[in-house]
């Protein structure tokens, strides 16, 4: 009996060594399996992520424009060690840019999300043609950022609706006007993605748990104590991805300048996306695009890092 | 670049004797690729092998192996004889053209497209793009190496920035072997200076002209004519009121209409576009009339020419007429600024001729095409009186030309379909059309009836008069980063952020910097030579 249970043991041992050591081997070569399948979707994301940035910085090294008459590849003809990086820290017009463009984030984002915290608030509890308000308020968010663009290109005309609600004369420019020109787009910009904000915060909002918030009416929180001890703590990962998101897209605002204004007047509107538009296909210059593309990458990266370590600080 | 024997005109009695097979040929047009010669021939004038068929007029159209469309559609044959010519032409065009080119001009004529494809047995595919981002295509395909097309088309002015990509063909020595009329002074461009303008770039020949973009004066004679407002402008400046001959008139002009209301609204004296990109043509016509006869854009050596005190005069008179400017004029692009013509709004404006073609004379229901129906004329181009003469200048901006490929495996063919369309005949064919922004510039337009119908009679004496008269845009290597750094600062003038003289100061800065990049790459060559097509006729007082 011993002797078998002792053979029976060593029996099973030696299966369960056997098993382990077929696991074992079937994970490694499962791995080395794993491995093989993922390659052509690393090798292809290598392809469209790290291929196009190395070209990038590649030309931006050079002082290649296709006016040149030689491939791309063929740039080092031109090498400058740098010199674009050099004109791009002296360059008024990119600085311009990058300050009318912070304008627009610090102006716009705030106003967006405060519309959107306090749209959001109204929305928490249930009340009758919620659902159908719901959708009206999150239509501008559907609308094509072009036309949206369109839209505000005609209300604002000297002639248009605005100026003939607001009592104001035809001579009373928005688009033309340095200043209100900037204005007009923040305008728009905030009609659009206002319910952007609203729908990320309200999901933010209904995630706090309500068992909570009841025990704090019970012990008689105010509303204001409410929302501001219990709601909005709960929300700072919210309100930290949403505020990012609308930052880094509101950096590369593009498409509802680019109808309502052309980045003008003169270059009044001209945000970091036109001027490097301008830069492409006016000026064809596209080296030093490679060059500012690169900078306004690390731009977004260190708003995003920042965003996103504040999430992980929270979460913490 | 003349045809080589005398045109022999048909007549009309020769043209009636062949109507009936015309019209058995044009409906059986379908049928062409079968029985092709023998059936659109019979629609032909006595000693005519080709052309459009089926209407009134259409041996005006029509060719034969003797002319420049005859030679290029002989070309195609000799071509096919030898196994080199492609089943298919790829051509990239603005959208708004491409109806121009595909349709009939009026029910039973034959669309000019159709025409090639009945002789040839070519096919053309005809791939649109927005007129504004044409160029950028044309760029992507050349620097992609694509070689998605035989032809590309885009404005006049990226001749230079096409040419120092590499992506357009010199087609000279098709220039030379196959003769287009382009040059003929009876039919084609009056003077080897303007041949020289629109079909080369640093003498040799790369731009195929399919349009004339060359800025005309229309204005509202029928406002201007009213005693009304003669009373109101003679009291008010002390003279009649007439079409301007300078700048100083238009800008007299241009005060007085200012916030009148003359039964149609209140209007705004200055019609000129204002804005971005469409406003520039604008300032520089004006500039060119500075100095006599010319001030140029750059002097004899490539350098920029623009903080003159003459060019700083200039963008002072420039910025200060923005005040007689609708009031979102700096937001007008060529289609607000025809639409304020149109309604009356503007008593002037100097654009393209296409205006009076989709703005003046009444739609097929007999209704006015708009409120300036009936009201518009055209004048010459105003300029500046330098002692007993006036240097009346204009300018071709845009203007869609047509470049071969570099990249094109059927160089030759594509070359032979461009001298084919934009050759007399087929050209005016294609200027009898209602619809399309391609517009007249050679001497067979202006002499066609069908042509006048569309583009108004008032006009025909006009243009000619305004193409002898015009100065080049930038068409050089680095010419859209030249025409923004001036615009740019323009527009700062415009809008208070700058003084003229500070504008020009910055943009002279600018412009020496791109000369400086553009120098390894022949940019002074190409401004000697662009100085060399500028007009010198002046005009009496």
């Amino acid at each position: 009996m011993t002797e078998l249970s002792s053979n029976t043991s060593a029996s099973l041992a030696s299966n369960v060594g056997e098993k382990r050591g077929y696991w074992s081997r079937v994970g490694r070569d499962g791995r080395k399996l794993g491995k093989w399948f993922v390659a052509p979707t690393v090798a292809l994301l290598i392809f469209i992520v790290i291929f196009p940035l190395l070209m990038q910085l590649y030309l931006s090294f050079t002082w290649w424009t296709p006016l040149d008459g030689v491939p791309w590849y063929q740039a080092y003809e031109s090498f400058n060690w740098g010199e674009n990086y050099l004109i791009l820290a002296y360059d008024p017009a990119f600085w311009a840019a990058l300050w009318r463009t912070a304008m627009i984030m610090l102006v716009a984002v705030p106003a967006q999300f405060f519309l959107g915290l306090g749209l959001a608030y109204l929305f928490i509890d249930k009340f009758p043609g919620r659902k159908v308000f719901y959708s009206i308020v999150l239509t501008p968010m559907m609308v094509v950022p072009a036309v949206v663009g369109l839209m505000f290109f005609l209300l604002f005309q000297g002639t248009g609706p605005v100026n003939d609600s607001l009592g104001l004369p035809a001579s009373f420019s928005w688009l033309t006007d340095p200043n209100r020109a900037l204005i007009s787009v923040i305008i728009a910009d905030t009609w659009q993605w206002t319910p952007l904000m609203f729908l990320i915060l309200l999901a933010g909002m209904l995630g706090v748990p309500s068992d909570q918030l009841l025990a704090a009416r019970l012990l008689g929180g105010s509303n204001w104590q409410n929302f501001y001890k219990i709601i909005l703590p709960r929300m700072k990962s919210v309100i930290a991805i949403a505020i990012v998101l609308r930052l880094v897209e509101c950096f590369k605002i593009f498409d509802l300048i680019f109808i309502m204004t052309s980045g003008g007047p003169g270059v009044a509107t001209e945000t970091i996306s036109l001027f490097l538009y301008k830069k492409t296909f006016a000026d064809l210059d596209w080296a030093y695009v490679g060059a500012v593309g690169l900078a306004v990458l690390i731009v977004l990266s260190l708003i995003a890092a920042f965003g996103l370590s504040r999430v992980a600080k929270n979460k913490g | 670049m003349t045809d080589k024997t005398s045109q022999q005109e048909p007549t009309r009695r020769a043209f009636l004797q062949t109507s009936t097979a015309a019209v058995a040929a044009t409906g059986l047009g379908g049928l062409g690729n079968f029985i092709a010669t023998p059936v659109f021939a019979d629609g032909l004038a006595a000693g005519m092998t080709g052309g459009p068929t089926g209407f009134e007029g259409a041996e005006r159209f029509q060719y034969n192996g003797e002319m420049s469309e005859g030679r290029a559609i002989e070309g195609i044959k000799a071509l096919q004889a030898a196994g080199n010519a492609p089943q298919k032409i790829r051509i990239l065009l603005p959208e708004g053209t491409i109806d121009q080119l595909k349709q009939p001009f009026r029910d039973g004529a034959t669309a000019p497209i159709d025409v090639w494809t009945r002789e040839t047995g070519v096919e053309i595919e005809m791939v649109g793009a927005p007129v504004a981002d044409i160029f950028k295509k044309v760029i992507q395909d050349v620097t992609t190496t694509g070689g998605s097309f035989d032809i590309y088309t885009g404005p006049w002015n990226s001749t230079g920035d096409l040419v120092a990509s590499g992506g357009a063909y010199d087609v000279s020595e098709f220039v030379e072997k196959y003769q287009p009329d382009w040059g003929d002074p009876e039919r084609g461009l009056p003077t080897q200076e303007l041949v020289k303008l629109l079909y080369t770039y640093n003498d040799k020949f790369y731009p195929i002209a399919l349009d004339g973009d060359f800025l005309t004066w229309y204005y509202l004679k029928g406002i201007y004519d009213k005693p009304e407002v003669q009373d109101a402008f003679a009291s008010e400046v002390g003279r009649e009121l007439v079409a301007p001959n300078t700048w100083k008139e238009h800008d007299e002009i241009a005060k007085f209409f200012t916030g009148k209301d003359f039964g149609n609204g209140t209007m705004y004296g200055n019609g000129i576009l204002m804005s971005r990109f469409w406003g520039l043509p604008s300032f520089y016509m004006r500039l060119a009339s500075m100095d006599t006869p010319n001030h140029h854009f750059f002097t004899e050596d490539g350098e920029p020419n623009l903080n003159t005190d003459l060019a700083i005069q200039c963008a002072e008179e420039h910025v200060r007429s923005l005040e007689w400017s609708p009031p979102d004029a700096l937001s007008f692009t060529f289609v607000e600024g025809w639409s304020s013509l149109w309604n009356l709004q503007v008593p002037s404006i100097c654009t393209y001729t296409a205006i009076a073609k989709f703005g003046d004379g009444n739609k097929a229901d007999g209704s006015k095409k708009s409120n300036a129906s009936g009201l518009m004329a055209t004048h010459n181009p105003i300029g500046r009186k330098h002692g007993d003469h006036i240097n009346r200048r204009s300018i071709l901006h845009y203007s869609i030309s047509g470049w071969v490929s570099s990249t094109s495996q059927n160089a030759e063919a594509a070359y032979l379909f461009l001298q084919w369309l934009s050759s007399t005949r087929t050209f005016s064919l294609i200027m009898a059309s209602p619809t399309g922004y391609l517009d007249p510039m050679q001497q067979a337009n202006f002499d066609e009836p069908l042509v006048a119908s569309n583009y108004q009679q008032y006009a025909m004496e006009t243009i000619p008069y305004t193409v002898a008269r015009s100065v080049p845009g930038i068409n050089f290597g680095g010419q859209t980063a030249l025409d923004n750094a001036l615009d740019e600062e323009i527009q700062a003038a415009l809008t208070g952020q700058k003084t003229a003289k500070q504008a020009m100061d910055a943009a002279q800065g600018k412009w020496e910097q791109i000369i400086r990049r553009q120098k390894r790459k022949g940019i002074v060559e190409a401004i000697q030579a662009s100085r060399k097509t500028w007009p010198t006729i002046v005009d009496p007082i």
